[in-house]
C-alpha cells in the first residue's frame, strides 16, 4: 500500500463508494461537498448524529454515511 | 415538462391527502430512470399541522434507502394543501431542496373537487410542468 492509500479511506456516502482523507470528519465531508449542515441530516453507520457531533465523529474505512435534506414547507408563507 | 405519474399512484396521493386532512399530507413519488412515477411512498407528517408540513428526516432516510435498492430515484415530492390553492408557497420554494424533483402539490380547498398540480423549483424559480397520467 502506498503511503497515499494509507491516508485514504473508503466510505460508502449515499450508497456510493467514496475515497476521503483519513480523519475526515463528518463537518468535512458536508464542507467538501458543499452542503449546508443546518439543511441536512447525517446517519453514520445506521445512527443520527447530532449537529454537535459533525466536528467530532471522523470517518473510518467502511464507514457508512447516509444524509437526506429537509424536505418540508406548506401553505403558510 | 412533462412528470408521467401512473393512475394508481394519482390516486393513492389523493387519497393520502384526505386521509390527512384536515392538516397537510405529504410524501414521496419514486419511479424507475426515465420512466414514470409507479411507487408512492405515504409519509407522516411530523408537524401535524394545517398549515405545513415536514417529514420525519428518520422515515425519509429510511425511503431513500429503499429508493435505492430497488434501483428507483425520487421524482416527487408530494404534499397537500388544504386551504390554498395547488401553487408553491413562500415556505415551498425556501425548502425545495431537491430541484430534481417535481414539488406536487394537491389543493383540498374543495373537498370534493381536489386539484393537484406540478412544478420544478429551482432556488427562486417556480416552473408549472404538465402531469400526465399513465
Amino acid at each position: 500500500m502506498s503511503s497515499a492509500d494509507s491516508e485514504t479511506v473508503r466510505i460508502l456516502l449515499n450508497g456510493k463508494p467514496q475515497a476521503v482523507r483519513a480523519g475526515l470528519s463528518v463537518a468535512d465531508l458536508l464542507l467538501k461537498w458543499k452542503i449546508r449542515p443546518e439543511l441536512v441530516t447525517v446517519e453514520l453507520n445506521g445512527t443520527i448524529l447530532q449537529k454537535l457531533d459533525y466536528e467530532t465523529a471522523e470517518l473510518r474505512q467502511g464507514d457508512k454515511v447516509e444524509f437526506v435534506f429537509y424536505m418540508g414547507g406548506g401553505a403558510w408563507a | 415538462m412533462t412528470i408521467k405519474i401512473h393512475k394508481g399512484v394519482y390516486d393513492r396521493m389523493i387519497a393520502h391527502a384526505k386521509s390527512g386532512y384536515p392538516n397537510e399530507a405529504c410524501g414521496i413519488l419514486a419511479g424507475k430512470p426515465k420512466g414514470p412515477a409507479g411507487v408512492f411512498y405515504p409519509m407522516r407528517n411530523a408537524d401535524e399541522s394545517p398549515i405545513s408540513y415536514f417529514m420525519d428526516p428518520r422515515e425519509q432516510l429510511g425511503v431513500f434507502k429503499k429508493m435505492r435498492e430497488a434501483g428507483l430515484e425520487m421524482k416527487g415530492i408530494f404534499h397537500s394543501h388544504v386551504a390554498s390553492a395547488a401553487y408553491p408557497s413562500q415556505k415551498d420554494v425556501r425548502l425545495a431542496f431537491y430541484p430534481e424533483a417535481s414539488a406536487v402539490i394537491v389543493s383540498l380547498s374543495d373537498l370534493k373537487k381536489p386539484v393537484v398540480c406540478s412544478f420544478k423549483i429551482d432556488r427562486e424559480t417556480v416552473t408549472e410542468e404538465k402531469i400526465e397520467i399513465v
